[in-house]
């Protein structure tokens, strides 16, 4: 029926890598599952664009952790930024729900509690806002931006000089 | 997320903490959909992910998609403000499914729960799965007039409930006991909210329906796993049942109308914990069919009752365990003086099944109380207290000594004399031990004296293995 071995998958990722996983990993991948079942021949090899190799190696080791009922063991800490964004997007584009959730909360783990300037920088966000526009979404939502931990803005206190 | 000094360019800001690595490249933003992001934000608190509206103009609503709320003010802000915000947010909600609703406010901030009821009930409809509702109180409150039109005392929380009865899994109303908290069911005295597990009570409660006040009120909880009721008290109704086949843990601090009778139709209890200061209250557990459990008893100050009452009680209480295999028991009594009466506990029932025996803070008499109703019991861990004033009666050989007692264990030994009878009295008595052991209380300061001492009694066969240890 699907690729030469009965129980194995062939993915490959963008960078050339070819990967065997089982077939019950591959059936957590939603897209990967979606391409399996809409192929009318047999498919040998599956190719994920957006998926790197490092990636694929972290989702194995999820998938093997989670098997053994130890998804908690599961990290993602000596990941930078930028490379846990790669990674969340890796996963939202093969669709694997568990995953994903983990991921998500490590991305709000990592930006809670943190200035706005560096969630611009983290997400690479320009701020596109006039000076007033900025003053009246602070007004609007202004018990958000209350409390002992905020400081006032650059910009609003050069508006009242 | 904090609001502080930020550049307006993307990149720069060195009083910033600044992501390791590569610069600011493209938005990745644009590559998340909305809902995603809407999903980050939910594991913030709401006020935090609010705070991302000044992020850009794309990010202005993107809190929108929020599926879970989160509104916590420990800060003694200005209550307008405050409400404010949360009726503006909810206002604002973009998505169909809220999944939990969190209210964390200081008591006076709502406190007839006028805000609290129209914000809940706003989001009822959204298939909340947790609700969370804490007022807690501060020293320092501003007095809170009593209002004239209520019926009786403050009443809070009388949105629908029931709305959600079949999402709803996690329930938690902490208001003080001051307060009185009406749960609005539908005219029926048998309730049920299929999906919850875990239950959180405190304060008083009023179940009422429109029509019918009811005397016997059932609730059903297929799910529950966990039940735990603080200072509450069911107001309005005589007798309340649980139904709850899956209910490990009850939890139950202070009670208020303690004529109420609770019953628990539910066999799987294995961690029951009970701290009062009175014992009219009446439970009842479905009883012979717990197999194992751990139970917690500390009663305060009860000065207003008698030995006679407690012992009443504690027996009624360790009827509902008879079939229990594992028992942990700690009848941490804080007021000394009823450890003094000997044999206070000679009536419980008797234990059939019971195996293992974990007793902690028990003086030597009640021990014996418990052994001569355990039959079959193979093992004993034990934590023993010891009272100048009690004599101790060894004249009774237990039948477990005889026939089953294996493994014995003495917790925080302290080498008192007592203590010290009471392990002679079985090393000598026992019959089919195989093994003693005493871990040291990490104050006792003659550790190596008790370890000889407790080696020259002689055990009645000596392929006894005693063990010490710290």
């Amino acid at each position: 029926m699907a690729s030469s071995s009965s129980n194995l998958i062939s993915l490959k990722t963008s960078d050339g890598t070819v990967f065997k996983v089982e077939r019950a990993l591959a059936k957590t991948m939603k897209t990967v599952q979606a391409i399996i079942e809409e192929a009318d021949a047999n498919i040998y090899m599956i190719p994920i664009h957006n998926v790197f190799s490092h990636h694929m190696d972290m989702i194995i080791d999820y998938y093997k952790l989670s098997v053994a009922g130890k998804s908690k063991e599961f990290s993602v800490e000596k990941l930078d930024n930028d490379e846990l964004k790669d990674f969340l997007l890796a996963v939202h584009y093969l669709n694997m729900e568990d995953l994903f959730e983990v991921l998500t909360q490590a991305v709000a783990d990592r930006l809670e509690k943190k200035s706005v300037g560096y969630v611009r920088k983290y997400f690479g966000i320009e701020n596109d806002f006039t000076p007033e526009e900025y003053a009246a979404i602070r007004k609007k939502n202004d018990w958000a931006f209350k409390g002992d931990d905020i400081e006032p803005e650059e910009d609003e206190e050069k508006q009242e000089e | 997320m904090q609001s502080s000094s930020s550049s307006s360019g993307s990149c720069g800001g060195g009083n910033d903490q600044v992501a390791s690595g590569s610069k600011s490249q493209d938005d990745m933003i644009s590559n998340l959909p909305d809902f995603v992001i809407g999903h980050i934000l939910s594991f913030l608190s709401t006020k935090e992910a609010v705070l991302t509206s000044v992020l850009s103009t794309r990010w202005k609503y993107m809190w929108t998609f929020l599926t879970k709320l989160d509104f916590r003010d420990y800060t003694n802000n200005n209550f307008n403000s405050f409400s404010n915000f949360v009726t503006r947010v909810l206002f604002h909600l973009n998505t169909a499914t809220i999944q939990e609703f969190i209210l964390e406010i200081p008591h006076y901030y709502d406190p007839y729960g006028y805000y609290t009821n129209q914000w809940i009930s706003a989001v009822l409809s959204m298939r909340l799965k947790k609700i969370k509702v804490f007022f807690f109180l501060r020293g320092n409150e501003p007095k809170i007039p009593s209002c004239p039109q209520l019926v009786s005392k403050n009443n809070i929380l009388s949105c629908p409930l029931f709305e959600c009865h079949e999402s709803l899994e996690e329930l938690e109303f902490m208001i003080s006991s001051l307060a009185s908290c009406i749960i609005k069911l539908p005219s029926s005295s048998f309730v049920s909210f299929s999906s919850l597990t875990v239950l959180s009570l405190a304060g008083i409660i009023t179940f009422t329906s429109s029509n019918e006040i009811f005397q016997e009120l059932t609730l059903n909880f297929p799910l529950l796993r966990e039940y735990k009721a603080v200072s509450c008290g069911f107001s309005g109704v005589k007798s309340i049942t649980i139904e709850a086949p899956l209910l490990e843990l009850v939890f139950i601090l202070g009670m208020e109308f303690e004529q109420v009778i609770t019953r628990f139709s539910a066999s799987r209890i294995t961690n029951f914990s009970y701290y009062c200061d009175t014992v009219s209250h009446t439970i009842f557990l479905d009883h012979q069919n717990i197999p194992s459990s751990k139970i917690f008893l500390v009663l305060f100050d009860s000065e207003d009752h008698s030995v006679e009452e407690i012992s009443i009680f504690i027996r009624k209480l360790l009827r509902f365990f008879i079939n229990a295999e594992y028992l942990e028991l700690d009848l941490a009594n804080c007021w000394p003086g009823f450890a003094w009466v000997a044999n206070y506990l000679a009536d419980i029932p008797v234990f059939r099944m019971l195996g293992y025996l974990k007793l902690k803070r028990v003086t030597s008499n009640t021990l014996l109380d418990f052994l001569l109703k355990t039959p079959c019991l193979k093992t004993l861990v034990l934590q023993m207290v010891d009272y100048d004033e009690e004599s101790q009666n060894f004249a009774i050989v237990p039948d477990c000594f005889l026939s089953t007692l294996k493994v014995v264990k003495f917790d925080k030994y302290f080498g008192g004399e007592r203590e010290f009878s009471f392990s002679k009295f079985v090393m000598e008595n026992t019959k089919v031990l195989e093994r003693i052991s005493f871990s040291f209380h990490e104050s006792c300061s003659e550790v190596e004296k008790a370890k000889e001492k407790l080696s020259l009694v002689k055990i009645s066969f000596s392929t006894v293995i005693m063990e010490f240890s710290t």
